[in-house]
């Protein structure tokens, strides 16, 4: 601490500059300090999230390639009844469209290998090439069917061949054979379409996203469409109309108290109400809406009162000394200033809705369900729930599956914050 | 005010009740399938294979343990219960008669198989050779003392050539599943309960004191020589390629899809195979079972015919897709007999379980 | 606060009667007017129970401009703001009294405080447009009140109300423009233009100027002068140069009190009492 007037008396007159210059340093000095702290956890953060999302891709890129196996089948009328296709014995067809190709597998052992080169579906995709091209039928024909698992796994480079034959889910027969088609040209990876198309499947090479991903719309769409009103009327109720009394008080300490109550609570909730009082079905969007919704709604108000607080007193004023009504006030100048916080609650809100699955765990929505849902009455999981499922699944196979699902969860997830920044903007714009 | 809060209440509940009034109208067009997360894997190929062999919907298949699967099972006939229930233990008594209770009354009992519990560790470590006995005094949290009869002590082993001095000199750390895992249900009752029977004292005390020797069973370390690993059986896999001192417990399938990485320890002499769980001579494993409700067999579309693909050669057979996830097939005449039970819809009475 | 002060003591005139004691705080004056615009019998605030004005009687005329004057604190928006039961929003806030207008007291439970504000219009401290364009501005209160029925019509409003508050030439290509991207005095003007879209009776201004520098004050004023053709207006200043220049009549508050109130040429040159002295020969303040 300098006494300036001490100073001045001293050493005749000192200017303020002199002592401001002589502390500036100092005060420099904690400036960059402050500023490489702020730098250092910047980049710490980042490089967690892109070691995350490295690890993700690095992982899960190989998902959205599938391998294909060429076969040549002779489509036999002595096979396939054409009045009656779909029960015609097409894996037989198949496997003996891979025994011409090695004639010399005798044994029934082995024969029982080669089948399992190419997917159980080779099949059913069969069937439908059938039923689409009927005038094919007599012929010989050539057909892509998705390898099995294992040689996926293999021809993407996750089965080393130099371990010991025993330990190999893929024995030196099979790799022989694999080879063979590898020199006949007869396999290639192609973009797995099956991925973005299909429902789930414990059949590695068949499983899909699509129910997962209709899952989430469906349920987020109930969310969002139950959560923004009710959550944003309650928050302005609250905030504009509510006299501030004890009740109020009581009521803001629960809303506030409820949004750090666990997830899996609401699921309970949900349990409780909607499923065993009122009876809806289990494992339906339309109740994970519901559930989800319970979730969310502390969130949203809590950042719609925000949002609505923040919006200085003097227009509401201006509001009202015009003659226009509280309603008035509040839906003309009030809420329109208050709805981009409003909108960024309620993404925040959503955003950990389409990451839950406790909840949903209670009302049935960890499921194996193949059907894509077509509804919000059908039965489906979410994408939280299908990455949980997979990754919980024996197959080596799904492990690809499990970071490819999170990559769609991710992108779902900035296509969803994409959507409300460009609402917030276009409404921000307005005004 | 009080009038508002009476209406928007009494709103919700007619716009509630009227969306399940709907959605109730619709009778259930899909099978729903309840229970063990161990019969999870069995049940849900099977399920896909039915959706696409006919034109069914592919059953919904919930994997919420074996208990909490019976227990919505059981709650009642109707469209809002589930049709079958999956489970990783037979059916018990009480279980039964509270079905029966709620309007259950006919329960159609089927075995599908075995599953066996395995002990593995890395490939890059040695192979262990272990009785249960050794499990036992390596996990049990309260050892007997040597040479004092009846007496218990604080687990002291810390290698597992500290209990047998045939086994490696290797430090005592075990992955496995969480209490609320079907798995440990199993590891405990099959494992450690057959290790502590080789102290007769203990063995005894399953008639006289019961309570005593579930604690004295099923009471693992926690003292960081036990490792609760999670429900998830490949985060165990995970970390045994990671740390190949250590070993881990898991369904044999997660062995079966893993054999590059992990190999399966011998249990009192045998090794985790399929022959030696499908004949019975691995001694860790266990049948595992659905429940039918017959009620619902007629109603719900697609039942007797899941019911027929489930139990059919190419699935649960020798050379059946469920062995490919890792099912253990029983032998010929028991599939028979099931098959045979299906058919029938025989429903299981209360002396069936004596 | 009340002390003498050697300070900015102007000499007084001869021959003065005496003035009213300090401590007297009966309203001194002539508060009543013929044919009032608005009349307030024993008007008192409270908020929270702590009393802010109390027994202020006054009458507003018709066509005038009023100014009320008095240091910072004592009452002065608080009184103002009972015109119109702006006060009504305040949580907590309670005003006791009557206030006539048209023989009608809007206190009254049966009154709509709706069609009372756009009767008695209000223009605040701090320039406060909506932000919406300068068209929505002036539109909006003649939308809501139905003064105007098509888009025609609120074109004409619109225009006229910018040219009588002075603002049309600045903004009249820019009408699309939120209204706060306006300067500050250019907002006020806004302000004004809104309030008057309306066609109120009455308008209420809180320190209109206390935000402007001198050239945007005089534009304000000079607009005072010429709504009073049409309006009755009450404003509040803590100028009294400006008090002086615009208004008829001013009264004088003080510690939530109204001490002297009379035309203003009168407070200004020759005050009755003792407080309203001291304030505008700067004595106090
Ligand atoms: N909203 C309010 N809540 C509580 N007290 C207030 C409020 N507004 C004003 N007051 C008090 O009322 C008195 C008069 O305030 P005000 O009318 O704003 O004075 P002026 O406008 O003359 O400066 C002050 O003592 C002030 O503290
Ligand atoms: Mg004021």
């Amino acid at each position: 601490m300098y006494n300036l007037k001490e100073l001045n008396n001293a050493q005749g007159r000192v200017r303020t500059i002199d002592i401001v210059k002589k502390g500036l340093n100092r005060r420099y000095r904690k400036e960059r300090r402050f500023r490489i702290f702020g730098c250092a956890a910047v980049i710490i953060s980042l490089s967690f999230l892109s070691l995350l999302f490295i690890s993700i891709i690095s992982n899960g890129y190989t998902a959205f390639l599938q391998t294909m196996v060429r076969l040549d089948v002779f489509l036999d009328t002595r096979v396939i009844d054409k009045d009656n296709l779909a029960d015609a014995n097409y894996s037989k067809l198949i496997h003996e469209a891979l025994l011409s190709v090695y004639p010399d597998v005798t044994k029934h052992n082995d024969r029982r290998k080669l089948y399992g080169l190419v997917s159980t579906s080779a099949a059913y995709r069969l069937r439908t090439f059938v039923a689409k091209n009927r005038h094919d039928i007599g012929t010989r024909i050539q057909i892509w069917v998705p390898a099995d698992d294992d040689v996926d796994m293999l021809m993407k480079g996750y089965i080393d061949r130099d371990t010991p034959e025993s330990q190999r889910r893929i024995d030196d027969r099979q790799l022989a054979w694999v080879d063979q088609l590898v020199r006949q040209g007869q396999i290639k990876k192609v973009f797995n379409m099956t991925f973005f198309t299909a429902g789930d499947s414990r059949e590695p090479e068949l499983a899909g996203i699509c129910g997962a991903l209709f899952g989430s719309f469906y349920t987020l769409i109930v969310t969002l469409v139950l959560s923004f009103p009710i959550g944003g009327a309650a928050a302005v109720y609250l905030e504009e109309f509510a006299p501030k009394n004890r009740w109020t008080d009581i009521i803001e300490v629960n809303i506030n108290n409820l949004a750090a109550v666990p997830s899996i609570v609401f699921g309970l909730l949900g349990l409780a109400v909607f499923l065993n009082f009122f009876g809806l079905p289990r494992s339906v969007p339309l109740v994970g809406g519901l559930v989800l919704t319970l979730m969310t709604l502390p969130t949203i108000i809590i950042a719609s009162r925000s949002a609505l607080k923040a919006v200085p007193s003097s227009i509401r004023e201006a509001g009202l000394g015009i003659g226009a009504s509280k309603v008035q006030m509040v839906a003309h100048h009030v809420l329109p200033q208050a709805l981009p916080g409003m909108l960024t609650g309620t993404i925040i809100g959503m955003s950990q809705a389409l990451g839950e699955t406790a909840p949903l765990l209670m009302i049935g929505m960890v499921a194996f369900i193949v059907d894509i849902p077509s509804g919000f009455t059908d039965p489906s999981t979410v994408l939280p729930v299908q990455i949980y499922l997979w990754a919980d699944s024996p197959e080596r196979a799904f492990l690809e599956k499990t970071s490819a699902a999170i990559m769609v969860l991710l992108v779902f997830l900035m296509v969803m914050n994409g959507v409300a920044i460009f609402l917030r903007k276009r409404f921000e714009k307005r005004h | 005010m009080k009038k508002l809060i009476v209406t928007s209440i009494a709103l919700v509940y007619l716009l509630i009740s009227g969306i399940s009034q709907t959605s109730a109208g619709t009778a259930r067009d899909y099978i729903s399938i309840v229970g063990s997360s161990t019969v999870y894997p069995f049940a849900t190929v099977v399920a896909e294979n039915f959706g696409k062999k006919t034109r069914f919907k592919t059953p919904k298949i919930e994997s919420t343990g074996s208990g909490g699967g019976h227990k919505l099972f059981g709650a009642g006939i109707g469209v809002e219960h589930p049709d079958i229930t999956n489970s990783s233990a037979r059916i018990t008594k009480s279980q039964l008669e509270k079905d029966f209770r709620n309007g259950v009354k006919e329960v159609v009992e089927v075995k599908i198989g075995y599953d066996g519990i395995v002990v593995a560790n890395s490939r890059q470590a040695m192979l262990f050779r272990l009785a249960r006995k050794d499990l036992f005094l390596g996990l049990a949290k309260h050892v007997p003392v040597p040479g004092n009869k009846g007496a218990l002590q604080p687990n002291p082993y810390k290698t597992w050539k500290q209990i047998n001095p045939l086994l490696p000199d290797a430090k005592i750390e075990v992955f496995g599943p969480p209490p609320t895992s079907g798995t440990r249900d199993a590891f405990v009752e099959l494992a450690m309960e057959g290790g502590a029977n080789a102290f007769a004292w203990i063995a005894k005390l399953k008639k006289t004191d019961k309570k005593r020797y579930k604690v004295i069973c099923h009471t693992l370390r926690e003292d960081g020589a036990f490792i609760e690993a999670g429900e998830n059986d490949n985060l165990i896999v995970d970390k045994l390629s990671k740390s190949p001192e250590a070993l881990g417990i898991f369904g044999f399938s997660f062995l079966d899809q893993n054999t590059d990485k992990i190999q399966g320890s011998f249990i009192d002499g045998v090794q985790p195979t399929f022959e030696a769980i499908s004949d019975g001579s691995y001694p860790v494993s266990r049948p595992l079972y659905f429940y039918i409700k017959k009620a619902h067999v007629n109603t719900i579309p697609g039942m007797r015919e899941y019911l027929a693909e489930f139990t059919s050669e190419a699935a649960w057979g020798d050379e059946g897709y469920l062995t490919t996830k890792g099912l253990i097939p029983m032998p010929g005449e028991e599939r028979q007999h099931y098959r045979n039970v299906v058919k029938e819809l025989t429903p299981l009475t209360l002396e069936d379980l004596n | 606060m009340n002390q003498e002060q050697t300070t900015g003591h102007l000499p007084r005139r001869p021959g003065r009667r005496p003035l009213v004691e300090r401590t007297e705080r009966e309203t001194v004056g002539q508060t009543a007017v013929e044919n009032p615009r608005m009349s307030c019998q024993n008007v008192g605030v409270f908020y929270d129970s702590k009393k802010a004005i109390s027994n202020i009687c006054l009458d507003i005329g018709r066509n005038e401009v009023i100014a009320m004057i008095g240091p910072s604190g004592c009452g002065k928006s608080t009184f103002l703001r009972c015109l119109n039961r702006m006060n009504d929003t305040i949580e907590g806030c309670l005003v006791t009294g009557q206030i006539l207008m048209d023989g009608k007291n809007i206190y009254d439970s049966d009154v709509d405080v709706v069609p009372l504000r756009a009767q008695v219009g209000m223009v605040f401290q701090k320039p406060n447009p909506f932000p919406k364009s300068i068209y929505d501005n002036i539109a909006y209160g003649a939308r809501i009140h139905g003064l105007v029925q098509n888009r025609d019509e609120t074109d004409e409003l619109v225009v006229g109300s910018l040219k009588r508050a002075g603002l049309w030439n600045e903004v009249k290509d820019r009408l699309e423009m939120p209204g706060t991207s306006l300067s500050g005095g250019q907002q006020q003007r806004l302000c004004i233009a809104r309030a008057i879209a309306v066609n109120p009776e009455v308008i209420l201004m809180d320190e209109p100027c206390s935000s402007l520098d001198p050239i945007a004050t005089a534009i304000i004023e000079e607009l005072i002068d010429e709504l009073k053709q049409d309006y009755t207006i009450a404003i509040v200043t803590h100028s009294m140069q400006q008090a002086s220049r615009i208004s008829q009549r001013t009264a004088y508050f003080h510690q939530g009190d109204l001490i002297e109130i009379g035309p203003t040429d009168q407070i200004f040159l020759n005050p009755l009492h003792q407080l309203t002295e001291d304030y505008i020969t700067g004595r106090f303040g």
